[in-house]
C-alpha cells in the first residue's frame, strides 16, 4: 500500500501527538491536549505536522487515504466517574449481584472496601423469570414486565439509560430479547443495552457489567463526533478510524455501538504500534514497554500480535472486554523516592505529576523522583534535554538527592543510584509478572520500548529477565500516534462452547459457520473489500474445570485429525509452560470457546527501510559524560552519541549513552547496539 | 541514622522485589494448573518462601493464614528428615498433629533449594483440596470423634526423591480420596508452582551467594521485627482480655484470651480455654498464631514486609490438652476454623481496646468490630453429579459473613474482613455454580435486616437459596457456626446476624438445620437456604444518621419498622426522614432504656470523683475517658467507675435474654451511659456467665489515689 497518506493521531492526558506518512517518509507533531474539546487539540496538532510536511491542513486532508484516531474520551468519562445515571433489569433474586461485586474488595487507605458500582442498588429492578443451564425456561417472563420496570426506572429514578442482564441469556436469549424490545418500544430515545447482545457468554456478573459499562459511557463520543464533523468540512474524506482496547481499529459506527471497547484505546495503540515495529524487525516474541512520567506499561506481543485478556477490570470493575493485556505499575520518571519506617528507601506509587514536576525542573519540586536520579548519576545531558529546549538543574537534583540519602545515612550520589536500583527491581517484578502469568520464558523475548525515559531502564529490565535483546523504534516517542496510523480493522466474535474433547469436527466447523456468517456482515459494514480480508479462528482449552484457558489456533475446515491435533498442541503447550509434572494422563480437556478474529486490511502507515551503511562509517561520540555505574566505584566516562548522526547499520558498543531529542537510550557495558535498517535502535546484550 | 544491618538498604528493598516476584510466580502457576473452584474462583492457595531453616521470608497468594503454618510444616520436615533432605525432594504433609498445615485438605507441599550443595531456602505451597478421604466427602466430619476417622494423614514424606517422583505415595493418595483425577490435578499443580519458584530462588542466590543471601533475609525479618516492636512500644502497657466461645449446639467451649501489652512485646494467654473435644475444631497453637499474628499485622503493620521478623515480638501461651493445643486422637478437620478463629477475634478484639486505649495511636483510625471469620455458614453437598458420576463440593459462598463496622463506615456486605490490605475469598458466579453442580439457584442476596445496627451498622452476609436441578438428591454436611452467639460490635453498637441454615418443604414449611448436622439431604421440591451471619456495629445505633437510614430504607436492607425501633428513624413513604418524629422517637428511646435497665453494679464515692476535677482526660475506651482515677462518659461527664474498676461499674445494664429451644441461652448486655441512656458498649455471653471483655491499661490500674 505504498504512497499512501495516512494520519495517526493519539490524544493523550497532556499532549497530543500526530504522525504523517506518505508511504516513504514520516513527519510527527505534538500540541497540548484540549480536554473541553478535543478537536482544538487534534487540528492543532495536524496543523503543525502539515506545515512539517510543507503544506497546509486544508491542503493535505482531501489526501489523507486513512485518519486514524486513539482517544481517552471514554477513558475520561470512567475516570472522572461523569457517564449515564443507570437502572438495570435482571433475575428476580439477584438484584444484589451487581453492587457485591463477585465479593471483590479493593484496599484503600489500610480498609477493604467495595469496587464502584454504576448502578445503585434502589436503581435494580428484579424481573420474575428464569432460564436454566440447557436453555430451558424454569420460568417464564410475563408481556409487560420489563415495560412496567422500565417505567418505574425512567419516571421515578430518573435513569438516563438501562441495561438488561438476565441468568443464562446467551443460552436462551427469548427472554432479554423481548424484556429489550419491549423497552426500546416504550421508550425509543433511551439508551438500552443488554447482557447477550453485547456479551454472549458464561458468568452472568461480567456479562452485566459489560453491558453496564457501554451504558455509562454511552455519550462519550460526542466528542468525535464533533471532530468528525469538522474535519469534513476541513476537506478529509474518508471516515475516521479508532484504535479500539483490543489493539485493532474500528470505524465510528461500531464504536458508538460498543463504546468501552475504546476504554484502553491509548495504551493498545502503543501496543499495536509495537507489534507492527515487531513484525517488520522480525521479532516473534516481544515484552513492550512504556514509561511514562508516572507509569511504567508492560504487555507481550506473540507472534508479531498482542497478547490480549478477554477479561479484566476496567476501572476497578471486573467485566469481560476483550483488551489488549496492559500491566501498569506506579513507577515512571516522575515517581517520588521516600525512606519508610523501616529506614529503607521506596519508590513511588506517588508521583510529582507534571506540576511541581521533578526538582531538577525547576518548579518548585523539592522530593527526588526518578529523573532526578537519572540526572546526578550522568545518565541525562542537563544542557540538552528535550533537544536543549529545557536547562535541567543538576543542582537542585544533587540537594535533594543528598538530603534524602542524609536519613539513611548515603551520599547524594548514592541515594540516586539507590532510586534508579529499586525503580528497576518494581519494573523488573511487574514484568516478570507478566510472564509467569502465563508461564513464558524470557529468554525467547526481545523488549521493544517506548516512551520519554524507558530505555534508560529497560536495557536493565532485558538483563534482569534474561531477555537477550532490546529494541527502541523510531518513532518511540510517538508510537501509540503511529499505532493509530497503522492498525488493521480488528473484529472479533466468540461462541461459547463447552465441549470435551475428542469431540465430533461437525460442532466446530457448524461454530465456524455461524461466526464466519457474522464476521463477513461486519466487515462488509466496515467496507472492508473481500480481498482484503482474513477470518483467522482460535479456541480456549483447559482441563476441564480449570478457571484459565490456554488459546490455541484452530484451521478450518476442522477434521478428525485436527480434533485430535487439538488435544496434542494443548498438552504440549501446557507441559511446556508448567512443566511434565502438572500434567495428568486422562484428565479431561475442554474446548471453552471459539473466537473468529475478522481483519480487515486497511490503507495504513509502515516502517520505511533504509539501505545499511558501513558499520566503520559509524560516526564517533559526540561527548562523554561522567556516569555512576557502581554504587562502590567513582563514576566514569561514557561515551554519547548524537542519534540523528546514527544511521542505519551504525554499530556501538557499550557503554554509551544515545541522546534522542526526548529520550537517551543507554546501551551498557558488554552490549552492543547498531541501528536497523528501520531506524529502530537494538541493543544486543551479552548474557 | 544506622540500622546496624549487614546489608545495604538499598539492597535489601531490591531482594523484596525479587523475592515477592519470585512468590508471585509460584502463586500464579499453582491459579492457572489448579482445577478446583476452592482454588481457581475462591483463591484458597498461597505459595510461601522460607530461609533455610523454615522462617518465613514472603508469602504470595490470598490466603495469609497459611504462610505461618508452612512455616510450621518445614520444621516439622526438618524435624522428621534431618540430614537425609537433599536437592530435588518434594514433600506432602497435611497432619495437623503431625507437620501439617492448617487442617487435612491444605496439604504442604514443600520443596527446598539447594544452590552448590547448600540448603538455602524453601517453598512451601498449599491449596485446599477438594477431599482428602474419610468419612465423607470433603474430609469435614463433624461427626467424626477421632482424628483417624477423618482424612488420610500424611506425616511429612518425600513425593519426589531427588527428582524422581514417588508414585507409591501417588498411589497410596489416589486410593484413598475422592474425585481423586481432580484432586491429584490440584497437587500437581501445587508442585508445579513449587517447580517454578525453586528454579528462580536457585538463580536468585546464586548470583548474590549463599552467604550474603542469608545475611540479607537474616537483615529484611530484623528490620519488620524492629519496626513492629517500636509501634507494639506506643501502645498503652497493661491487660485486656475478651472472651469468645465456640458452639457445638447447645455446648459452649470458652475460648479466653488475655492480652499482657509491655513494653515492646505482645503476650496472649488462652489460659481457660475449654478442654479439647471430640469435635473437628480442635486447633495447634501453630494455626492460631499464623491467623492471629496475620490479624495483628493487618492492623499494626500493613506496610512492612510480612516474614517471621513479625513473630518475634509476640508470644501465645496454649494450654496442652485444651480445644487451642489438642493433642491426638482429637479430631482436627476444623483446626484453623471454628476455634482457630475464635481465638484470632478475642487476641484482636483485646488488642482493640489496647489500641483504643492509647492516645493518638496511628492504629486507631482502624478500629472496628471483630472480624467475621468464626462466624462461617460453609456446607458441603455429594451426590450424582450431573456427568452421571458421583460429584461434591463445598459450598465457600457460606464463608461470606458481613463485616463489622469501623469507627467511621459501615461494614461491607459479604466482607468478613475490613482493615487489609488484600481482598480474601471471592464468590462464584451463578451462571458457573450452575453449570458445575447440580442445582438451581433461587436467590442470592445480600441478606436483609437491621443487624449489627449502630452509628455504622455491619455489612449483610450472604443469603443464598438453592434446589436440585439435575439429580435426585444430595446428601449435605452443615459446617456452621455462631448459631446463638452473634458476634459482638464496639463502643455501643449492637451485635450482628447469627447463622442460619433452613429446609423450605412444600409439605412441612421451614425447618431449621442444625449448624453441625450431617445427615441433611436434598430432595426434590425442596429449597436449601442459608444466611450468613454478619458482624457487630460500631457506636449507639439512635447516633446513626437518619439519611443512611433512610438509604438502607429504600434499598429493602432495613424496614420502616426496623428505622423506627431500632434507629428512632421516622422515614415516610417517599423515603425521606420525618426530623421532628425522629427526634421524639429518639428522645423516648433513651429515657426508656435508662427506666428499663438495672442499676449499676456500684455507687460510686463523691470524694474519688471530686478527685478527677482538673486532671487530663486520657481515652480509656471509644466514648469513655479517664481522669485521674475516674472513668467518665466523654458525652455526658457522667462519672461511670473508679479504679481499678472495671469502667461499666457505673453503667445502668439492659439484658435481653434469648432462649432456645433446644434450652441453650444468651444474654446481651448493654452498658449504658447513665447521663443520656445511650450504650457505651454491648457485651453478648451464655446464660449465666459474667462479663466477657476488659480493658485495664496500666495507667487505669495503677492510677494514683
Amino acid at each position: 500500500m505504498g504512497g499512501a497518506t495516512c494520519i495517526g493521531v493519539d490524544i493523550g492526558g497532556t499532549f497530543t501527538d500526530v504522525v504523517l506518512s506518505d508511504g516513504s517518509r514520516t513527519w510527527r507533531a505534538k500540541s497540548p491536549s484540549t480536554p473541553h474539546d478535543v478537536s482544538e487539540g487534534v487540528l492543532a496538532a495536524c496543523r503543525l505536522v502539515a506545515e512539517a510536511h510543507g503544506t497546509t491542513l486544508e491542503g493535505l486532508l482531501p489526501t489523507v487515504d486513512r485518519f486514524g484516531l486513539g482517544t481517552t474520551a471514554v477513558t475520561n468519562t470512567l475516570a472522572s466517574w461523569t457517564g449515564q445515571r443507570l437502572g438495570l433489569v435482571t433475575t428476580a433474586g439477584f438484584e444484589d449481584i451487581v453492587p457485591l461485586a463477585r465479593g471483590t474488595r479493593v484496599s484503600v487507605d489500610g480498609w477493604l472496601v467495595m469496587p464502584p458500582s454504576l448502578v445503585e442498588r434502589e436503581r435494580i429492578v428484579g424481573l420474575d423469570e428464569r432460564i436454566d443451564r440447557d436453555g430451558a425456561i424454569v420460568r417464564p417472563l410475563a408481556t409487560g414486565a420489563a415495560r412496567q420496570a422500565a417505567e418505574h426506572l425512567v419516571e421515578n429514578e430518573s435513569v438516563d439509560a438501562i441495561t438488561v442482564s438476565f441468568l443464562w441469556s446467551f443460552k436462551n436469549p427469548d427472554h432479554e430479547h423481548r424484556a429489550v424490545h419491549e423497552i426500546r418500544t416504550r421508550y425509543p430515545d433511551l439508551l438500552v443495552t443488554s447482557g447477550v447482545e453485547l456479551q454472549p457468554a458464561i458468568r452472568e456478573y461480567e456479562r452485566a457489567t459489560f453491558a453496564l459499562l457501554n451504558a455509562y459511557v454511552g455519550r462519550s463520543l460526542n466528542g468525535v463526533d464533533a471532530l468528525t464533523g469538522q474535519l469534513a468540512r476541513l476537506g478529509l474524506r474518508v471516515p475516521l478510524l479508532l484504535v479500539h482496547s483490543g489493539g485493532g481499529s474500528m470505524t465510528t459506527d461500531e464504536a458508538r455501538r460498543v463504546p468501552i471497547r475504546l476504554a484502553a484505546s491509548g495504551p493498545a495503540a502503543g501496543v499495536t504500534a509495537s507489534s507492527i515495529v515487531a513484525r517488520t524487525s522480525g521479532v516473534t516474541r516481544a515484552i513492550t514497554c512504556d514509561v511514562g512520567g508516572t507509569s511504567y506499561d508492560v504487555a507481550l506481543v506473540l507472534d508479531a500480535t498482542p497478547e490480549r485478556r478477554t477479561r479484566g477490570d476496567v476501572m476497578g470493575i471486573w467485566t469481560s472486554v476483550p483488551t489488549v493485556d496492559v500491566k501498569s505499575l506506579g513507577a515512571g520518571g516522575g515517581s517520588l523516592a521516600w525512606i519508610d519506617s523501616r529506614g529503607l528507601m521506596r519508590v513511588g506509587p506517588r508521583s510529582a505529576g507534571a506540576l511541581p514536576g521533578p526538582v531538577c525542573y525547576g518548579r518548585g519540586g523539592t522530593e527526588p523522583t526518578v529523573t532526578d536520579a537519572l540526572l546526578v548519576l550522568g545518565y541525562l545531558d542537563p544542557e540538552h534535554f528535550l533537544g536543549g529546549r529545557m536547562a535541567l538543574d543538576l543542582d537542585g537534583a544533587h540537594r535533594a538527592c543528598a538530603r534524602l540519602g542524609e536519613a539513611i545515612g548515603m551520599t547524594g550520589p548514592e541515594c540516586a543510584w539507590g532510586i534508579r536500583e529499586i525503580a528497576l527491581a518494581e519494573m523488573v517484578k511487574a514484568t516478570r509478572s507478566m510472564l509467569s502469568t502465563r508461564g513464558l520464558d524470557a529468554r525467547d523475548f526481545t523488549l521493544i520500548t517506548y516512551g520519554g525515559c524507558g530505555p534508560l531502564f529497560t536495557t536493565g529490565v532485558a538483563r534482569a529477565i534474561g531477555a537477550p535483546r532490546l529494541l527502541v523504534p523510531a518513532l518511540a516517542s510517538v508510537l501509540s500516534a503511529f499505532g493509530a496510523a497503522a492498525s488493521d480493522i480488528r473484529r472479533e466474535r466468540s461462541l461459547p462452547l463447552s465441549v470435551m474433547l475428542p469431540c465430533d469436527p461437525l460442532i466446530l466447523d457448524d461454530a465456524i459457520t455461524t461466526l464466519e456468517a457474522e464476521l463477513t456482515k461486519e466487515l462488509d459494514g466496515d467496507a472492508v473489500a473481500p480481498i482484503n480480508r482474513s477470518i483467522h479462528y482460535e479456541v480456549d482449552v483447559r482441563f476441564a474445570r480449570q478457571r484459565w484457558e490456554l488459546t490455541i489456533p484452530l484451521e478450518s475446515p476442522v477434521s478428525a485429525a485436527t480434533i485430535e491435533r487439538l488435544a496434542h498442541d494443548f498438552r504440549a503447550e501446557y507441559a511446556r509452560r508448567y512443566g511434565e509434572g502438572a500434567v495428568m494422563a486422562g484428565a479431561a480437556v475442554e474446548v471453552v470457546a471459539l473466537r473468529g478474529l475478522g481483519i480487515g486490511r486497511t490503507v495504513q502507515a509502515a516502517f520505511e527501510r533504509t539501505a545499511l551503511v558501513d558499520p566503520r562509517s559509524t560516526p564517533a561520540a559526540s561527548g562523554a559524560r561522567e556516569v555512576l555505574l557502581e554504587r562502590t566505584q567513582p563514576p566514569r566516562p561514557v561515551a554519547s552519541y548524537r542519534m540523528a548522526d546514527l544511521l542505519p547499520g551504525h554499530r556501538i558498543d557499550g557503554p554509551a549513552l544515545l541522546d534522542d531529542v526526548d529520550t537517551t537510550i543507554w546501551v551498557p557495558p558488554s552490549s552492543t547496539a547498531h541501528i536497523d535498517a528501520f531506524n529502530s535502535t537494538v541493543v544486543e546484550l551479552t548474557v | 541514622m544506622t540500622l546496624g544491618l549487614r546489608t545495604d538498604p538499598i539492597t535489601l528493598e531490591v531482594l523484596r522485589h525479587r523475592l515477592e516476584a519470585i512468590g508471585e510466580e509460584g502463586a500464579n502457576t499453582i491459579e492457572r494448573t489448579a482445577i478446583s473452584p476452592v482454588v481457581t474462583e475462591s483463591k484458597d492457595y498461597s505459595c510461601t518462601i522460607l530461609d533455610r531453616d523454615g522462617g518465613l521470608l514472603v508469602g504470595a497468594g490470598k490466603i495469609d493464614y497459611h504462610f505461618y503454618a508452612a512455616s510450621s510444616a518445614v520444621h516439622a520436615t526438618i524435624a522428621t528428615h534431618g540430614e537425609s533432605i537433599g536437592p530435588g525432594d518434594v514433600f506432602l504433609a497435611n497432619d495437623p498433629h503431625n507437620g501439617g498445615g492448617l487442617h487435612a485438605q491444605d496439604v504442604m507441599v514443600q520443596r527446598p533449594v539447594f544452590v552448590d550443595g547448600e540448603r538455602v531456602a524453601w517453598i512451601v505451597n498449599s491449596a485446599h483440596l477438594m477431599d482428602m478421604g474419610g468419612m465423607v466427602l470433603g474430609s469435614w466430619a463433624p461427626a467424626a470423634t477421632e482424628c483417624f476417622q477423618e482424612a488420610l494423614r500424611f506425616p511429612p514424606v518425600r513425593l519426589a526423591n531427588r527428582g524422581v517422583e514417588a508414585s507409591d505415595v501417588y498411589a497410596i493418595f489416589r486410593n484413598n480420596v475422592r474425585l481423586s483425577a481432580l484432586v491429584e490435578m490440584d497437587l500437581r499443580g501445587l508442585v508445579a508452582g513449587c517447580h517454578v519458584a525453586n528454579e528462580k530462588i536457585a538463580a536468585l542466590v546464586a548470583e548474590i551467594g549463599n552467604e550474603r543471601f542469608v545475611e540479607a533475609v537474616e537483615d529484611m525479618c530484623d528490620l519488620t521485627e524492629r519496626e513492629l516492636r517500636r509501634r507494639i512500644e506506643a501502645l498503652e502497657d497493661g491487660v485486656y482480655r475478651a472472651v469468645s466461645w465456640t458452639e457445638w449446639d447447645d455446648e459452649f467451649f470458652v475460648v479466653p484470651c488475655t492480652l499482657t501489652v509491655e513494653g515492646d512485646h505482645l503476650h496472649f494467654d488462652y489460659e481457660g480455654a475449654a478442654p479439647q473435644a471430640q469435635h473437628f475444631f480442635n486447633s495447634k497453637p501453630y494455626i492460631i498464631a499464623s491467623g492471629l499474628v496475620g490479624e495483628i499485622c493487618k492492623l499494626l503493620a500493613q506496610d512492612l514486609p510480612f516474614n517471621r521478623g513479625a513473630f518475634r515480638p509476640v508470644d501465645l501461651h496454649c494450654p496442652r490438652g485444651t480445644i487451642v493445643n489438642s493433642e491426638p486422637p482429637a479430631p482436627v478437620a476444623a483446626a484453623h476454623m471454628d476455634v482457630a478463629f475464635n481465638a484470632a477475634e478475642v487476641g484482636m478484639r483485646a488488642l482493640m481496646m489496647a489500641v483504643a486505649a492509647t492516645e493518638g495511636s496511628p492504629a486507631a483510625q482502624y478500629l472496628s468490630g471483630p472480624t467475621g471469620g468464626s462466624a462461617l455458614a460453609t456446607h458441603t453437598w455429594s451426590g450424582q453429579g450431573l456427568s452421571g458420576m458421583p460429584d461434591g463440593w463445598a459450598m465457600m459462598d457460606g464463608c461470606l459473613a458481613g463485616a463489622s463496622a469501623g469507627n467511621d463506615r459501615d461494614g461491607t456486605d459479604l466482607g468478613s474482613w475490613m482493615v487489609a490490605a488484600n481482598g480474601s475469598l471471592e464468590m462464584i458466579d451463578v451462571e458457573v455454580a450452575e453449570s458445575w453442580y447440580p442445582i438451581l439457584v433461587e436467590f442470592k442476596r445480600a441478606r436483609p435486616g437491621a443487624f449489627g445496627a449502630g452509628t455504622f451498622r455491619a455489612g449483610a452476609g450472604c443469603n443464598m437459596a438453592y434446589s436440585l436441578h439435575g439429580t435426585s438428591q444430595l446428601f449435605g454436611v452443615m459446617l456452621g457456626m455462631r448459631e446463638r452467639l452473634p458476634l459482638v460490635g464496639m463502643a455501643g453498637g449492637a451485635p450482628g446476624a447469627v447463622t442460619e441454615f433452613v429446609m423450605h418443604d412444600p409439605a412441612n414449611g421451614a425447618g431449621r438445620i442444625g449448624g453441625h448436622a450431617s445427615d441433611v439431604v436434598l430432595q426434590p421440591g425442596q429449597l436449601f437456604e442459608f444466611r450468613c451471619a454478619s458482624g457487630g456495629g460500631y457506636g449507639d445505633p439512635l447516633d446513626r444518621d437518619p439519611a443512611r437510614v433512610a438509604a438502607d430504607v429504600k434499598r429493602g436492607r432495613v424496614t420502616f419498622d426496623d428505622a423506627r425501633a431500632v434507629y428512632g428513624v421516622a422515614v415516610d413513604a417517599s423515603f425521606t426522614v420525618d426530623r421532628s418524629t425522629t427526634d421524639t422517637l429518639r428522645a423516648e428511646l433513651l429515657s426508656q432504656r435508662l427506666q428499663r435497665a438495672e442499676p449499676p453494679v456500684s455507687a460510686l464515692a463523691s470524694d474519688a470523683i471530686a478527685s478527677a476535677d482538673g486532671q487530663p482526660s486520657q481515652p480509656l475506651y471509644p466514648g469513655v475517658v479517664q481522669r485521674g482515677r475516674v472513668a467518665f462518659s466523654a458525652r455526658t461527664g457522667a462519672p461511670l467507675a473508679v479504679s481499678p474498676a472495671h469502667f461499666t461499674d457505673g453503667c445502668p445494664v439492659l439484658e435481653d435474654r434469648r432462649s432456645f429451644d433446644s434450652g441453650s441461652a444468651v444474654v446481651t448486655r448493654s452498658y449504658l451511659d447513665p447521663g443520656s441512656g445511650h450504650v457505651l458498649a454491648v457485651d453478648v455471653v451464655p446464660d449465666g456467665e459474667p462479663r466477657a471483655f476488659t480493658t485495664a491499661p496500666r495507667r487505669w490500674t495503677d492510677a494514683p489515689r
